[in-house]
């Protein structure tokens, strides 16, 4: 995609790729040198404290419902969903996906975008204009749970609960792609995710009943 | 019993695979603004001063507090050595000594560094063993003698100044039994174990929001393990009476040990006050790790006397739990872990001296098997290696030193629905235990090992409940206790529906609230089931009573004739009956109200227990119940790369009663998974400032499923020898699932590689060191 292309997309924004790629640079870079693992990836926001902050309204398209909000170059997908607000004040109010480790290193903030399971806290909102989002709260058909969802429930794949919405979503994608996986794919195309009480074996039990229900 | 036995669905999964149970982190507020740490980079030092004036100039600030602006008290579990910002000095990195609500959290953690704190620099003390010693080079609290202490001591002629717990067990002839074994053929068996740092890393750090209202009042929304020792806590910390404080309990996203206090929720409450709005405190992942409560290591020093036959005649201990800063809620585990040195077997002598010290690192914290699961180490090991040179299998050598049905141990427990043969003979069946691991091709091995495990519920201890009956013959339970992923609100809501013959659907819990829910100690200890069960199943009893004392008359029948199931009382032998609706009979203006009075079942289920001696470790019960399990592991270890992977692993565990057969399952094997993960990879390291390096969950490696054994490798035991005291029989099952976990795989290595590995974690970088060594030796290292 070409500079002026992305700034085509970005509505009226004053946004520009160099402050784009400041907002996002600036956190790499002090996650990476900070003096301490205790200052974290919003040392950021220290940067540019006292600088302006360019904001841009974008459209997201998220569980089939138009969306418009105002974010920042930096701003993730997870932070839109979970604290957002629509640019008429409401709140996007979609928590169910969880802010666990919010640097790609455990999945419990994993939604669809076109159909692929991306981490929600490592996908800008800018790059998810224009793609289908699909949350945890998007997979039920009003009181039907989706396949994934009624064998999570029914092999008991969960305890606490934390990590269940980034696995549920994780699992439906990977059974999108991959119908009927055997053992060693499923450990493959859930590797991404993490459980901290350990339920995996019911993990895995739930994604083979799951695969059988959708006709995998 | 219709429900309780079944494997019921858990009640609150809908909401959990939709996205809608609300945590902690998903709570809004109005005007709600978010808090953030400022926190020392030093593991010891003077704070000589600190100016906020930046910080509070900062647009979008709301309020900066230090100890300044707090009561000046001290916390603790049982010695009260903690300030909840630093006060004088810092004692470990990543203390709180100051904190900042703004409009965003962006801006909190902003104005946090431009809080600035002039330290002086004090020399750290990191080793525990330097600690311990009467004249340690530091000494981290200087003040200790003037602290208030809720526990005594072992005697001691002289306190090492950097000494927080002692506690001894004197039990029978110790120099005998090394005599005996020695003059007799016997063996003694010397060896050193240490375990390492390990965090609860929970996948819903720690949190809370703070709200006041106008009446002076504070509610607190925290995640976390005890609504009534939260309160407590924090009236202590803010100076309010108890009455004025209310803790809710949202979704737990895990606790395991993690969440006993909420220190962050007493700071958001402060700054909450100072701004006069509500405040959002969620720790960061970096946080979490590096400067919330952890396991921290032990070492222990073991001598086993064992007679030429291998019978464990005598045992001397000596251990050190490697402190942090403050003592915490690691408190009491150099005593808990002592249960397992006795364990399950018998032994004519016993002699511990057990420590607990200060050092410049992370506070020592609880974490499921609460020094059982660290002492298991040492113990089960110790009995491999009793077993490979007695040349007696490591199977029959533990069953000939098992103690019999209504002996007691050497600290004086009854041994009880003593289950320990079982669940280690069904345990060495499952792995196949007398066929040998198959050879492979170099530079893999195989091998097998197994290890037996305890896990004792504390006392005194006490939980009540309360059981609303509705008109429509629903039931509402409500019940401070709280469940972190266990299950305990399935199994609540399992009692209720058998002891009234109803639906589950027909019960609802209604959540901890100190305001609403009864008081319950704490979900820790595995002892909800046990405890909580017990008090629910009383509260039913206690609403029925009060049932069929309203129906008495309705029937012209004596109450005891009466019983009640399915939303019906009926005189027993005959076909009279009537509605539970019935007794709400007196009709107002558009609606019904019971005839008498609400009918409201209470109950309190109560533990007592007289504290041991700390100077001999003897007494009278001490504790709950006692728990047993056996864990088996088949590993395949390369000896180029040191990687260990798990083939097969078995977990049988004795839960008197499953009254919910997947839900003991699910702790088999996610027990097991954590303890798979603090056996081989789990482990926080420091640099050699004291701050832990590692504190992301990309370098803190917890299991993924990628180390999990496929599952038709995994297999879940259920032992059912029922506890008088328990509900139906059933005793607690969270953590006995992580205490053999280690030395069975420790075991395991041995017999594939011929090597011991000492200090847990067991990475591969220790793998291969100890094979070379064996290597350059011409034989195995240990035993």
């Amino acid at each position: 995609m070409s500079k002026e292309k992305e700034k085509d997309q970005t509505q009226g924004t004053s946004i520009s790729r160099r402050s784009f790629l400041k907002g996002v640079g600036t956190g790499a870079v002090a996650a990476s040198v900070a003096p301490s693992v205790l200052i974290d990836a919003e040392t950021a926001a220290e940067a540019q404290m006292g600088e302006e902050i360019t904001r841009a309204k974008i459209k997201l398209d998220i569980n089939d419902k138009a969306y418009e909000v105002e974010v920042e170059s930096r701003t993730t997908l997870l932070s839109v969903l979970r604290d957002g607000f629509d640019t008429s004040g409401n709140r996007v109010d979609l928590t169910g996906a969880k802010p666990i480790c919010e640097r790609g290193e455990c999945g419990g903030c994993t939604v669809q975008v076109d159909g692929k399971a991306v981490y929600s806290c490592m996908t800008l909102a800018l790059d998810a204009q224009g793609k289908q989002i699909t949350t945890v709260e998007g997979l039920a058909d009003g009181d039907q749970l989706h396949p994934v969802q009624e064998a999570f429930v029914q092999h008991d794949a969960l305890m606490c609960g934390f990590c269940t919405p980034g696995f549920v979503v994780a699992a439906k994608s990977f059974l999108d792609q991959n119908p009927s996986p055997s053992h060693e794919e499923i450990k493959e195309g859930l590797a991404g995710n993490i459980c901290r009480c350990g339920t995996y074996p019911f993990i895995f039990e739930a994604v083979k009943t799951a695969s059988r229900k959708m006709g995998g | 019993m219709a429900v309780v036995g079944t494997s019921t669905k858990r009640i609150d999964g809908i909401e959990k695979v939709t996205g809608t149970a609300e945590f902690t982190t998903d709570i809004v507020l109005p005007r709600m603004i978010h808090a953030k740490l400022k926190r020392s980079p030093y593991a010891h030092a003077k704070i000589l001063g600190i100016d906020t004036s930046k910080a509070e100039q900062m647009p979008g600030v709301r309020a900066v507090i230090t100890a300044a602006d707090l009561p000046d008290v001290r916390l603790g579990v049982l010695t009260l050595d903690e300030h909840l910002l630093a006060h004088d000095k810092t004692r470990l990195v990543g203390e709180p000594v100051a904190a900042v609500a703004a409009d965003t959290p962006e801006i909190a953690r902003a104005a946090c560094e431009q809080i600035e704190v002039e330290y002086e620099e004090l020399a750290p003390l990191f080793d525990p063993e330097e600690a311990i010693k009467l004249d340690p080079p530091v000494v981290l609290h200087e003040e200790y003698e003037e602290y208030e202490k809720l526990l005594e001591i072992a005697e001691m002629d002289e306190r090492p100044p950097n000494l927080w717990q002692a506690y001894r067990i004197r039990h029978g002839d110790i120099d005998d039994a090394f005599k005996k074994a020695e003059d007799e053929g016997g063996y003694i068996i010397e060896n050193r174990y240490a375990t390492g740092y390990v965090h609860t890393a929970c996948m819903e750090p720690h949190g809370a929001v703070a709200q006041w209202s106008s009446d002076g009042s504070l509610t607190l929304w925290a995640g976390g393990q005890s609504p009534y020792i939260a309160r407590d806590g924090l009236a202590k910390a803010l100076d309010l009476s108890p009455s004025k404080v209310r803790v809710i309990v949202p979704f737990v996203g895990g606790a395991f040990g993690g969440k006993l206090t909420v220190k962050e929720g007493a700071i958001a409450a402060s700054l909450a006050h100072k701004a006069g709005r509500p405040v959002k405190i969620i720790l960061t992942r970096a946080e979490d790790l590096a400067a919330t409560a952890a396991r921290t290591p032990f070492i222990f020093d073991i001598k086993d006397a064992v007679t030429k036959d291998g019978i464990l005649i005598g045992r001397k201990v000596t251990s050190i739990l490697w402190g942090g800063g403050y003592s915490g809620e690691g408190i009491l585990k150099p005593i808990f872990s002592t249960h397992l040195y006795p364990g399950s077997y018998r032994l004519a002598a016993l002699w511990v001296d057990s420590y607990g010290v200060y050092t410049n690192r992370v506070s020592g914290g609880a974490l499921r098997g609460y020094g059982c699961a660290e002492s298991a180490w040492a113990v089960e090991t110790q009995m491999d290696i009793i077993a490979r040179k007695c040349d007696i299998d490591a199977v029959e050598l533990r069953i000939n030193n098992l103690l019999t049905e209504g002996e007691r141990t050497a600290i004086t427990m009854p041994a009880h629905a003593f289950s320990a043969h079982e669940c280690l003979t069904k345990c060495a069946d499952a792995i196949e235990w007398e066929t040998p691991s198959e050879s492979l091709e170099s530079p893999w091995y195989r091998g097998k090992g197994i290890a037996l495990g305890n896990k004792y519920s504390f006392a005194p201890t006490a939980s009540s409940t309360e059981l609303k009956v509705h008109e429509d013959a629903s039931c509402e339970l409500r019940t401070s206790a709280v469940d972190l992923g266990q299950g305990a609100y399935t199994i609540l809501t399992q009692i209720v529906a058998d002891e009234f013959g109803i639906e589950i659907d027909q019960v609802k819990l209604v959540t901890p609230d100190t305001a609403i829910t009864p008081f319950d100690h704490v979900a820790g200890s595995s002892r909800q089931t046990f405890h909580t069960g017990n008090a629910t199943r009383m509260a039913c009893d206690d609403a029925k009573r009060q049932i069929r004392e309203l129906a008495a008359s309705k029937l012209e029948a004596d109450p005891d004739d009466l019983e009640v199931s399915g939303g019906r009382i009926s005189v027993k032998g005959s076909s009279k009956s009537i509605e539970v609706e019935d007794l709400f009979v007196v009709e107002m203006l558009a609606g019904k109200r019971p005839a008498v009075d609400e009918i409201i079942g209470k109950a309190t289920w109560e533990v007592t227990a007289s504290p041991h001696d700390p100077n001999t470790g003897q007494g009278e019960e001490p504790m709950a119940y006692m728990g047993h399990g056996a864990q088996a592991a088949e590993v395949e270890v390369n000896v180029e790369t040191g990687q260990v992977r798990i083939r097969r692993f078995v977990s049988a565990i004795d839960v008197g009663k499953a009254m919910n057969p997947q839900g003991v399952e699910m702790q088999n094997y996610g027990g097991g998974c954590m303890g798979i993960g603090i056996a081989l990879h789990e482990d926080m390291c420091f640099d050699a400032n004291g701050e832990m390096t590692n504190a992301s969950l990309m370098d803190y490696k917890i299991p993924s499923i990628v180390e999990m054994p496929l599952n038709e490798y995994m297999e879940s035991i259920i032992v059912e020898v029922p506890h008088q005291h328990g509900p139906y029989g059933a005793k607690g099952a969270g953590e006995i699932v992580v205490v053999p976990t280690s030395p069975a795989i420790g075991n395991a290595i041995y017999d594939a590689i011929g090597v011991r590995i000492w200090d847990q974690p067991l990475t591969p970088e220790k793998v291969v060191k100890a094979w070379k060594e064996k290597q350059a030796s011409g034989n195995g290292s240990g035993s």
